[in-house]
């Protein structure tokens, strides 16, 4: 179903007029594309860090940083900065961006991140130097490096909700300009990974020895994956004064809290459903006008059960109609930056009109009763799309996006 | 959708009132423990560490010192604001944290112990601390934790009046926790980075929707001339005091004599002379002095590295009666 117009598009439109991509499964968006549409997995032994002391050893690793045209610069040593910097890079350019910057316009910095720079504190623990260095593991450490990598003016945040920081970030930079605090916003994700994290859930017993199978009966949890997104937000009315075509727009979001547990979601799923109502309440959007939805889609049993009855309870009987895919299982969870790259395949799935499949989905499960796209990519364009994310301490996000130009 | 989706999609105009306060530092509990004078009381002591609150909760047992140290602090807010816990609870309150140094204690134990258990590493998340807030008091609503280093005291202020006036929650508490005494030394050391005394700190205000006309206001800027940016056509209208929050003496000095150079009969607090470093916390309690002052029209400035934020509290958005 083609939906009409939607309230919000008339008054208060955020447009994404850049989009940039570093993940496993390609280093730029169209490489991303072709790799999601393609049903390439990135999910590989990891090789840059000791892992033998872990039950599970695979994860989403990104094995060597490609050159990007435009890095004259050497790149910061910290690799969540070098991520985000090459993501920022494409998406920058796409927006065509530095030439606002130079024309003196307020650009802003809005980077989530659910470990931040943690892989320095690691990295100077194993090897103590320059306490300069240190101040790099702090979370808003990327975020600075990105903010004076870009030649930033106006506001530089940090936050983070866990693995809803990717679509977080991006909230807040809608809000930004809507507030007047900013005439662009650099917003985004990132995470790398680390020891830290991988010692981590190897204690949870969270990851897979598996493949990642979203959705599927036989799901036993995920694999953690690395990466970097970044879109660039302006008003749409800039936009168009700068004579740049959107890629899609921000229309809505919205981030809840559970209230139930330190690490599991809410088996009813209560934030995560605050979100989306509020998300869509935020666009002016009603729940049947929805065409697809990128779901969080872990592969844990409790999340992807979960997430199937909030959108049973959110869009009603239209649930049943609603295309719903994950993208995880081709690269893992990257956490921070996971919201950023689904919000980007959205836009993508609008643009190219297919949606990429769920891979490794082989048995329904009960349960998990929705039209999960999952073998092949599926041809349709969705101009109305969810885009879902939860994170460690009850952290719930929704996006609202539209796909058109 | 309701009533409710309606008034979220159509942003209303109008401030914001705090209504009540929380506050736990290294000086003691509430608003009358800190110095009124600079801090000289201090006697060369670089920490001035805050007391573990204890908590008789059974589900807390686990919990680490930031943890405790917000759920007491917002414990305290809603004794101030005559609040039951259950009137905080649902998906109409929000809950914005913000911290500079909270997860540094967590993070750094797990980087560095060769011993590990599950229980530890779900605590090293700077989300952990809002997390058992939401889950001591119910909380549902929106929910955001802010990382700006001290920045993100300014930030949350300005995100959750953005909450209240767009109609997201009906009442917002705004979150800062600051503590550094496991890692002192790290941050002793950084004294480049961070000034002396640094003050723990956990504070919570409670903002609700007022039915004035006047906006907070929130701008912020990057690099060197940042602070020129940010205050400049800021004198206009009734603006009372400036409370400036730097993260070193050496900071407050050069920002301070800009803005008395600039404003020369305006009243300026630099709330590192007087209480020591809180970072995040630093905008938190230079909120609670001002309404306490009866100050209504204030600007609340801090900075963090090449980063200046400031939050515009209007005269319009003062305390709000019980």
């Amino acid at each position: 179903m083609m939906s009409g117009m939607p309230r919000q598009l008339s008054a208060d439109r955020i447009a994404i007029t850049g989009m940039g991509v570093l993940s496993p499964i390609g280093q730029d968006v169209e490489a991303f594309w072709s790799s999601l549409i393609d049903g390439v997995s990135g999910i590989t032994t990891i090789e840059r860090f000791p892992t033998q002391d872990l039950r599970v050893r695979r994860g989403g690793e990104v094995k060597q940083l490609q050159d990007t045209p435009g890095l004259e610069r050497s790149l910061p040593a910290c690799r969540a900065s070098q991520f985000l910097i090459h993501a920022a890079t494409e998406a920058t350019r796409m927006a065509r961006l530095p030439a606002a910057v130079a024309a003196g316009e307020r650009v802003a910095v809005v980077i989530g991140s659910a470990l931040g720079g943690i892989a320095e504190a690691e990295r100077w623990q194993a090897q103590p130097g320059d306490l300069h260095a240190l101040a790099g593991a702090t979370y808003d450490g990327p975020t600075r490096q990105l903010a004076r990598w870009l030649d930033a003016t106006g506001p530089v945040l940090t936050l983070s909700t866990a693995c809803a920081s990717g679509a977080t970030s991006l909230g807040l930079g809608a809000d930004l300009l809507r507030a007047g605090a900013a005439t662009a916003v650099v917003a985004g994700g990132t995470d790398v990974l680390c020891r830290f994290v991988m010692r981590g859930f190897n204690h949870l017993r969270s990851l897979t020895r598996d493949e990642v199978r979203p959705f599927d009966r036989r799901r036993k949890g995920l694999l953690l994956g690395e990466g970097a997104g970044v879109v660039v937000l302006e008003r749409a009315q800039t936009a168009r004064q700068r004579g740049i075509t959107p890629c899609g727009y921000l229309l809505g979001h919205a981030s809840c809290a559970d209230g139930a547990h330190i690490t599991a979601p809410d088996p009813q799923g209560r934030g995560l459903e605050q979100s989306i109502r509020l998300a869509l309440a935020n666009a002016g959007v009603r729940g049947e006008e929805i065409e697809f939805i990128s779901a969080h889609g872990t592969g844990t049993p409790l999340n992807d059960r979960m997430e199937t009855q909030v959108f049973k309870n959110v869009l009603g009987p239209r649930a049943y109609e609603v295309p719903v895919n994950s993208i995880k299982a081709h690269m893992g969870h990257t956490m921070g930056a996971a919201a950023t790259l689904e919000t980007i395949m959205c836009l993508l799935a609008w643009r190219y009109g297919q949606i990429p499949p769920t891979l490794n989905y082989g048995e329904p499960d009960p349960e998990c009763d929705l039209p999960y796209v999952t073998g092949q990519a599926r041809t349709y364009r969705p101009r109305l799309s969810l885009n879902t994310a939860a994170g460690f301490g009850g952290c719930n996000a929704c996006l609202v996006l539209a796909g058109g130009e | 959708m309701g009533q409710e989706a309606h008034r979220a999609c159509h942003p209303q105009a109008g401030g914001v009132a705090v209504r009540g306060w929380g506050l736990l530092t290294g000086w003691g509990v509430g608003l009358h423990s800190l110095p009124t004078l600079p801090t000289m009381g201090t006697q060369g002591q670089r920490l001035l560490p805050v007391a573990t609150p204890e908590l008789a909760s059974e589900r807390l047992r686990r919990a680490t010192r930031e943890c405790l140290l917000g759920v007491a602090a917002v414990h305290a807010a809603l004794d101030h604001s005559c609040l039951a816990p259950h009137e905080v609870a649902g998906a109409r309150t929000a809950l914005v944290y913000a911290s500079a140094s909270s997860y540094a204690a967590a993070n750094w134990t797990y980087v560095t112990s060769a011993t590990e258990n599950a229980l530890h590493f779900p605590y090293t998340a700077p989300s952990a601390v809002p997390a058992e807030v939401t889950i001591e008091f119910g909380i549902t609503g929106p929910y955001l934790t802010l990382l700006s280093g001290a920045n993100a005291g300014i930030e949350a202020l300005w995100q959750a009046a953005t909450l209240l006036t767009t109609a997201q929650c009906d009442r917002a508490l705004v979150l800062g926790v600051e503590t550094f005494q496991e890692c002192a030394e790290l941050y002793t050391t950084g004294r480049w980075l961070l000034g002396t005394p640094l003050l723990e700190a956990a504070a919570c205000l409670v903002l609700e929707r007022h039915p004035s006309r006047t906006a907070v206001r929130y701008r912020a800027e990057w690099g060197t001339c940042g602070l020129a940016r940010l205050v400049a056509g800021e004198r206009e209208g009734a603006l009372a005091s400036v409370y400036l929050c730097p993260p070193t003496a050496r900071a407050g000095q050069v920002a301070g004599h800009y803005l008395q150079a600039q404003w020369p009969d305006m009243s300026l607090v630099l709330l590192h002379e007087r209480l020591g470093i809180c970072l995040a916390c630093a905008p938190l309690i230079a909120l609670m002095l001002a309404v306490t002052a009866g100050q209504p029209d204030v600007l609340l400035i801090s900075q963090w590295w090449d980063a200046w934020a400031m939050v515009r509290w209007p005269k319009s958005s003062s305390q709000a009666g019980h």
